[in-house]
């Protein structure tokens, strides 16, 4: 079926990097340590949803 | 209804915005313009068209819909909401909820700022997933007396709209009176943008949509008002609905529902720092409600109905006759936004085949739970898993107890079955290979490597126990909140990128999912036709009944009950766009 549309060409799946589970956890428990209490306040949501 | 995985099953998210705090208070508006350019980003990425609806939204390619959420717009309230298209079985549900999260997270970045998809904020403000499977709402007897009660409703119903009809007319001659009393004011003082927000609201005073159609005050008055004017109808629908309504899946269902964080639970860091393995069962207060109405947060959910009563049926009379059909959405409010696909996958497809099992007549005897709200609460605040909750008959269960009586009910319904996909075995084998890893978190104290990325609650455990007790709560929340960030950044997607976790879809099939709908669904049609006309002269809207092409009353309505499996599976509705096909017919 011809459509009218353009769609966006994607590329597909990536090859994971190789980090170790140890890597990660140091790399987050570091980032949380940076001005967590702005992040809380951007990701707030007044009054919630459904 | 007879059968595995027979049913319909559609997932919505809403997904919080990260956005930097603004200098001064007018968040609302940043966030309608931040879902403004997330609508127009995702309108170059794949065909869009305008959700004919009483919410701002759009249906896209692939039959699903954004929305912009907004329990109170000029208060700063302000989410992106997708609802997922109308799929068949748990795996189809989760590749269309991870197409979602892709395309919705992808226009997010190019516009520069990110989604969150978790449940709740630091200021415990609650929000996140709900699930709506088709179920026969009643049969019999309690069938009958649903439809007596909506006859009996119609005339409240109908004095509702009158009253709503009413409120309108009287905002409208509002905004003339305050427009007569500001112009000689504006004339003589030049007018101040303080006085004009008071009295019109930013809509009228930017000239263009802001979402924040009146003024602050206005809007609390008037959400009072129409909370005072649709009580009588509430609470009439809400009588009916806990007599007749779904009242022997709810039975039947709690437990499962119940004990379901443990398999499917997101985690969450609480304000008094305390962890539980889901993010949203703490907030469940009530089994049954409308969701928000008056400060409930249901298991169940049935505001749907209250919004088709007292909204949509108003600007559309027949949608009120649809409430007497037999089959209806059952929707499901107690369930977390995953990002593992794993704890989705368990999430979805064991609610489906346990409702499978249910309607096949099967767990008659289901064990039930005294107190299930506080069997949630405790179940949930138990990351050992061997926290125990009594029955009616007086005996003590734990949540992993209950999930292994559901899980041999339902490989007994499948044993029963003359036909079941294969996918129904591998995910009960998957659910039981799962509780098995979790006895081991009850039995030795310790995460099992197996569950890490694949159950959220679990991995996310794991990250805060690295981090250490010395962490402060701030730290430990970030944690809780950015495993959820839909980025590069986002702590589960660190781990996705290092192959840590789990995967059911491929990046492929998601990639296709974010443009095509799903087969053998009103869906199927809905999408084809937006991505035959989106781009047409011909005006195009969608909504889940129906869609629209052409202007206001000449348009073209092409219902959608028509084209759901039946048609497609005698093929008429797989390949061709059904009549009216030219946008010139409609216009």
């Amino acid at each position: 079926m011809a459509t009218k549309t353009q769609i966006e060409a994607r590329t597909a799946t990536t090859a994971p990097e190789t980090k170790s589970l140890e890597e990660i956890v140091n790399r987050v428990e570091h980032d949380s340590r940076d001005e967590p209490q702005a992040y809380l306040e951007e990701t707030k949501v007044p009054h919630g949803g459904e | 209804m007879p059968g595995v995985f027979q049913r319909l099953v559609g997932l919505e998210t809403e997904y919080a915005i990260r956005a930097p705090v603004p200098d001064r208070p007018a968040s609302s508006r940043s966030k309608f313009r931040q879902y403004e350019a997330l609508v127009a980003a995702l309108h170059r990425a794949v065909p869009t068209v305008a959700a004919k609806h009483f919410k701002e939204g759009v249906f896209t390619a692939n039959g699903g819909a954004v929305w912009f959420e907004a329990e109170r717009p000029s208060a700063g309230g302000g989410l992106i909401e997708g609802s997922t298209p109308e799929c068949n079985g748990p795996r189809e549900a989760i590749l269309y909820q991870r197409a979602q999260d892709r395309l919705l997270s992808e226009c997010a970045q190019r516009r520069h700022f990110q989604l969150l998809k978790n449940d709740r904020d630091a200021c415990d403000n609650v929000y996140g997933a709900q699930e709506s499977y088709e179920a026969t709402i009643a049969t019999g007897l309690m069938l009958l007396l649903w439809r007596v009660g909506l006859v009996l409703l119609f005339p409240v119903a109908l004095l509702t709209w009158i009253g709503m009809g009413l409120f309108i007319l009287a905002t409208l001659a509002y905004f003339a009176i305050a427009g007569l009393v500001y112009l000689p004011y504006k004339l003589v003082t030049g007018g101040r943008e303080s006085v004009a927000l008071l009295l019109f609201g930013s809509d009228l005073v930017e000239g263009r949509e802001t979402c924040i159609h009146v003024p602050v005050w206005l809007e609390s008055t008037l959400q009072l008002a129409t909370r005072i004017l649709t009580a009588p109808l509430a609470l009439a629908l809400y009588g009916l609905i806990q007599l007749t309504a779904f009242r022997r899946i709810r039975r039947r269902l709690v437990p499962h529902v119940n004990s379901r964080p443990a398999i499917a639970g997101a985690g969450i860091v609480n304000v008094d720092g305390a962890f539980s393995i889901s993010d949203k069962g703490p907030a469940i207060n009530c089994l049954i409600g409308f969701g928000g109405m008056v400060g409930d947060r249901p298991m169940f959910s049935m505001g749907h109905f209250f919004k088709t009563a007292y909204a949509e049926a108003w600007f559309a009379p027949r949608e009120y006759c649809d409430l007497f059909k037999s089959r209806q959405r059952l929707q499901i409010g107690l369930g977390d936004s995953n990002m593992c696909e794993t704890a989705e996958y368990l999430r979805v497809g064991t609610t489906l085949l346990v409702l499978d099992a249910i309607e096949d007549g099967g767990f008659r005897h289901p064990p039930v739970v005294k107190r299930p709200i506080q069997a949630l609460h405790r179940f949930c605040a138990d990351a050992t898993l061997i926290a125990q909750h009594a029955l009616r008959d007086g005996q003590q269960v734990t949540a992993l107890q209950l999930q292994r009586y559901y899980l041999a009910g339902c490989r007994a319904f499948l044993n029963r079955q003359r036909h079941v996909p294969a996918e129904a075995w591998d995910l009960v084998q998957l659910w039981e290979q799962t509780l098995d890893g979790l006895d081991r978190i009850r039995l030795n104290a310790e995460l099992p490597e197996s569950l890490i990325g694949t159950i959220d609650w679990v991995t996310k455990k794991l990250l805060l126990d690295k981090a250490g007790a010395e962490a402060s709560w701030a730290e430990r929340k970030k944690i809780d909140l950015r495993y959820h960030e839909l980025s590069e950044d986002g702590y589960f997607a660190m781990l996705q990128a290092s192959g840590h976790i789990s995967r059911i879809t491929d990046d492929a099939e998601v990639d296709r999912a974010m443009r095509l709908a799903p087969a053998n669904s009103p869906a199927t049609t809905r999408g084809r036709y937006i991505r035959e006309f989106a781009h047409g002269q011909c005006p195009i809207r969608a909504n889940w009944k129906a869609v629209f092409i052409g202007r206001r009353w000449g348009a073209k309505v092409i219902r959608l009950s028509r084209y759901g499996r039946t048609g497609a599976r005698d093929g008429r509705d797989a390949d061709a766009v059904p009549s009216p096909h030219r946008s010139d017919d409609a216009c």
